[in-house]
């Protein structure tokens, strides 16, 4: 069939709507299995009929005639309820559109214009100046924000480089609680030389205490890549062994500066004592509410951990003793205190 | 390129008559596949004008290419493809008028008065939705263009512009958009289909 003798979209709708006699159909049929346009004609005929029938745009004769042929048709029934979803589909994204459509419209920044525009030019001069200092106002506010964000972050990097001392004055607390153990120790090696082996143990033992907290502060100097100032330590250290007059070392002296926030005493018990407990503090003849804790050194030598507020220590000489539950003296200690 | 399906009919279809029947159709393999795929879409349409019920018209597609594809592997000269096929295609259905289970339209009057409850248009929406997400974004959006009924009465323009859009002539994306309708409403019968077999 040629295009000349093509049949009519009447003729198409006939076919669609099973309106033809068997002749007339066989002559579409042809057709529609020689031009492919022809088929995709009839196809579309029927999708537009389907879509004007879900949308109610069919009337009179032709909606009639296109109900007939749905009795004719099942799949026509399955393709009209599938075009009522696919329009619902379409309806609702129309209305999506249209409520963001909507919100822009209200949007402050589309409706400034159409409202400048309304006005006076002397009122269009004002809210002019008003957007202008706006603009102004907010490049003032970025200003400021930048700025504040630059402080932010300086006092973030002094934070963290406060964090950074007091990791190191830790460290070096350490290492000056080994060095007054090993000082103590090795003194002890010398006065006490029928207990060398026990006392050698405990140099090794100090000794290699502080190498290892020396190292740690070593690293974390390497971590941080440059060296930082050293600060007063806020909490000192003191070793003390019990008096006894003209015994060298007995006494010490300990400068605290002012901001020590406390001093932590290890205190050498004397040997065999009854170590009944609780333990008491007693400084410069007062009673002190202060936690003792004991610590075994060697089968001979026992220390007791005190840590004392500066304010209760005075100035000068200050005279310490240990005593057990049974409120013996367990020790008795002498340290002098400056202040700077 | 389309697989050669078996068992669909009085014995097997083989490899070879699948073969023959491409090469009927175009002596480019390719070409040829795209042939058989629209002489399919033209059979499953021939079959629905003629009243065949739309889960049937399938089955009666393939049954007329394993047809044609069976008489070519056994000899039989085709002068000219698009008759023969439409030859063979007639004959079965005709074929299926005559069986009794068959759901054709003269014995199985359908009742129009009953449209789907609002349950069942909610499983067809829902059908639907899955298989728009399983088109090319580019597709979806090409169907949901072009098929926007209310919007096409009120501009008569907007296939031309949806055309110049896609970079298309109108013929192409009539074309193009049938064929997405097609498959959608054919992926939308086998949803619902698998649905109501759950």
């Amino acid at each position: 069939m040629t295009q000349s003798n093509s049949p009519s979209k009447e003729e198409i709708e006939k076919y669609l709507f099973h309106e033809l006699i068997s002749s007339e159909r066989e002559k579409i049929e042809e057709q529609l299995f020689e031009d492919n346009d022809f088929f995709y004609e009839v196809l579309l005929l029927e999708d537009d009929l389907v879509d004007l029938y879900v949308i109610g745009k069919l009337e009179g004769d032709q909606l009639a005639r296109f109900e007939n042929s749905l009795q004719a048709s099942p799949e026509r029934r399955e393709k009209v309820a599938s075009a009522q979803a696919l329009q619902r589909r379409i309806a609702e994204l129309a209305e999506e559109k249209r409520v963001v459509a909507g919100a822009l419209e209200f949007s402050p920044w589309k409706r400034l214009p159409t409202f400048i525009g309304l006005r006076s030019p002397l009122f269009q001069y004002a809210v002019a100046g008003l957007f202008i200092l706006l603009i102004v106002g907010i490049v003032f506010l970025l200003v400021e924000r930048r700025q504040l964000n630059q402080e932010i972050a300086r006092l973030n990097e002094n934070q963290r480089s406060e964090e950074d001392r007091r990791q190191e004055r830790m460290l070096q607390e350490r290492i000056q609680a080994s060095q007054d153990r090993e000082e103590e120790v090795k003194r002890q090696l010398e006065t006490e030389r029928g207990e060398t082996k026990a006392a050698r143990e405990q140099v090794q033992l100090a000794t290699s205490e502080r190498e290892k907290v020396e190292r740690e502060l070593e690293e974390l100097r390497r971590k941080r890549g440059s060296p930082i100032e050293l600060v007063p330590t806020a909490i000192a250290q003191v070793y003390l062994q019990p008096y006894a007059s003209g015994r060298r070392g007995s006494i010490k002296e300990k400068v605290l500066g002012s901001d020590t926030r406390g001093l932590a005493m290890s205190l050498e018990l004397e040997a065999g004592s009854e170590l009944t407990t609780p333990i008491s503090v007693e400084i410069n003849g007062k009673k002190e509410p202060i936690d003792v804790e004991l610590h075994n050194l060697s089968s001979r030598i026992w220390l007791a951990s005190i840590s004392v507020a500066p304010r209760r220590l005075a100035d000068g000489m200050n005279k310490i003793i240990l005593k057990n539950a049974d409120n013996d003296e367990i020790g008795s200690y002498r340290l002098i205190i400056k202040r700077r | 390129m389309p697989e050669p399906r078996e068992n669909l009919f009085e014995g097997r279809l083989s490899g070879v008559a699948f073969e023959k029947l491409l090469s009927a159709l175009d002596s480019d393999r390719e070409r040829a596949g795209e042939k058989y795929e629209k002489l399919h879409f033209k059979l499953r349409k021939f079959f629905a004008w003629k009243g065949c019920h739309s889960a049937r018209i399938d089955a009666l597609a393939d049954d007329t290419l394993d047809r044609v594809a069976k008489n070519l592997a056994e000899g039989t000269i085709i002068e000219n493809v698009n008759s023969y096929i439409r030859g063979v295609a007639k004959r079965v259905w005709l074929e299926q008028l005559k069986k009794p289970h068959e759901e054709s339209l003269e014995e199985d009057p359908p009742d129009i008065a009953t449209p789907e409850t609002p349950a069942e248009e909610d499983k067809r929406y829902e059908c639907l939705d899955r298989c728009l997400a399983t088109l090319a974004p580019d597709d979806c959006e090409l169907i949901l263009g072009y098929y926007d009924a209310k919007e096409n009465e009120k501009n008569k323009d907007k296939r031309k512009s949806l055309a110049e859009r896609f970079g298309k002539s109108s013929g192409a994306l009539k074309v193009q958009a049938t064929r997405l309708r097609d498959r959608m409403e054919r992926c939308i019968t086998i949803c619902l289909d698998a649905w109501n077999k759950v």
